[in-house]
């Protein structure tokens, strides 16, 4: 799908975010960025997204350009959604800005908050949602214009456990059933490896790889796999001074 | 207990007032009575509300004009960031010329009485909700912002499906705290106009009833004044919570 390739990321004033930064998304691959903060994965997504540029290095599509408006699909660690709009129509809100017409959009819409589970509360204003409905509105979003990639910065780091663990299931079973291919930002070893299916780790200042790690697929927290492939990540994380 | 709180407080303070007026003999010329101030509100009844409607009149087309001009520099300022440097500083310079200052002169350039006092109130209740209207415009959260760049949308789609939307509780706070200057404004106007020989709103019965000594007369026009404060308030209160509401 998509190649990093050496790309760095300077700011003015001199602080250097990334350096260096290679990596391979596979199409309808699950790619986990893990590092401690001030490692650079959110610039990296940024930079994914095409909300910033690389200083240095480039990225490399399999489809020769970067992909259009609505291909990309991201949900940031606060949901963000339009308070004075009802779910249905902050999941529409894409495709709005599309140029979708309103009743195609919110169609659409509906579809993606079903897939989420969310079919009842459609009507709702966000004040009304719970944190990690919010949250589902927001994939929702992310998802209703069936983007090819979807880039997810720590989604679920300010939500309670339980919660946390049935949306990183939806989105395990979302990503297998639509092919999408889903890079996620997170600072949690357990979530990388129970999501991903390579996990990327990053060290801090400046941010740069330092482990690439093939995870095997899980299906429960608890399988001795599972164990093994967190303490593999764990050896390789950075420490943290 | 909290409802009727601000009820049982005026009463209170009136008792007390009218008390202190009888039992020290004070003159209606010096301090009138509460009893006095009400014979005074309703044997002039028939002028004072003709006057307040004309002031009311004043303050509602004042606060319109503020709010329109107000809000189309707002957007302007928060679509282009050369309208801003132009523009913000002498918003700012607007805000504090004196409206007393510079009334008479714009009473002469006007011409037209009901107009110039409306230019007068107007100037004074601009900036509030101008600088309210931008600030709304500019609280937007950078992922929002993020999420719009991400599916090409324009400046002008951010600007009237992201930021106008969020500055509408903002804009609407900025028009209660203008609807309380717009009235103070058409006062201060009024005053100036009054003492030319403009005979219209409650500032000119205020005058008039000073200069007369009918200080009972006088009282009575402050409150109605009083009064269309209130009700200008608590209109543009339940009009931002009608607007908000879920």
């Amino acid at each position: 799908m998509l190649r990093v390739a050496g790309v760095s990321r300077c700011y003015p004033g001199g602080t250097e975010a990334l350096r260096e930064v290679t990596l391979t998304v596979r199409r309808g691959g699950f790619v986990a960025l893990l590092g401690p903060s001030g490692c650079g994965k959110s610039t990296l997504l940024r930079i994914l997204a095409g909300l910033d540029q690389p200083s240095a290095g480039r990225l490399e599509w399999s489809v020769g350009a970067a992909p259009g408006p609505g291909r990309i699909g991201m949900v940031f660690q606060d949901p963000v959604l339009l308070p004075w709009a009802d779910a249905r129509d902050n999941a529409a809100l894409p495709l709005r800005l599309l140029g979708r017409d309103k009743r195609a959009a919110r169609a659409e819409a509906e579809a993606a908050l079903g897939r989420l589970g969310l079919s009842a509360f459609s009507g709702a204003r966000p004040r009304a949602l719970s944190g990690g409905m919010k949250m589902r509105v927001a994939l929702a979003r992310a998802l209703a214009s069936r983007p090819d990639l979807l880039l997810l910065d720590e989604p679920f780091a300010a939500l309670d456990e339980p919660t946390r663990h049935r949306l990183q299931d939806d989105v395990k079973h979302l990503q297998a059933e639509s092919g999408t291919t889903v890079v996620l930002v997170t600072h949690s070893l357990y979530e990388a490896a129970f999501c991903a299916d390579t996990v990327v780790v990053l060290a801090p200042r400046p941010g740069r790889v330092v482990a690439t790690l093939p995870m095997g697929p899980h299906a429960s927290r608890l399988s001795p796999e599972f164990q093994r492939d967190v303490a593999t990540i764990a050896a390789a994380f950075p420490e943290v001074a | 207990m909290t409802r009727y709180a601000p009820a049982l407080f005026g009463l209170l303070t009136l008792a007390l007032w009218q008390i202190v007026v009888w039992a020290w003999h004070v003159p209606p010329y010096l301090l009138p009575g509460p009893v006095a101030i009400a014979g005074a509100l309703v044997s002039n009844a028939g002028v004072l509300l003709h006057a307040a409607l004309s002031t009311l009149l004043v303050t509602g087309a004042a606060l319109l004009a503020a709010s329109v001009v107000g809000i189309a520099m707002a957007l302007g300022v928060a679509a282009s960031p050369l309208a801003r440097a132009a523009i913000q500083p002498w918003a700012v310079a607007l805000q504090v010329t004196p409206v007393v200052a510079i009334a008479p002169l714009i009473i002469v350039w006007v011409g037209n009485p009901f107009a110039a006092l409306v230019v007068c109130a107007a100037i004074v209740a601009f900036f509030p909700v101008f600088s309210n209207t931008v600030a709304g415009l500019e609280a937007v959260p950078p992922e929002l912002l993020d999420l719009f760049r991400l599916y090409g949308a324009s400046r002008l789609t951010v600007l009237w499906r992201l930021r106008l939307p969020q500055a509408v509780p903002m804009m609407l706070a900025g028009i209660r705290i203008s609807g309380g200057l717009a009235l103070v404004g058409a006062v201060v106007a009024e005053f100036v106009a009054g003492s030319g020989g403009i005979a219209s709103g409650l500032a000119y019965r205020i005058l008039e009833a000073g200069y007369k000594l009918e200080i009972p007369r006088m009282f009575a026009a402050l409150v109605l004044l009083a009064v269309a404060g209130i009700a200008i308030n608590a209109a543009l209160g339940a009009m931002a919570r009608a607007v908000t509401r879920d």
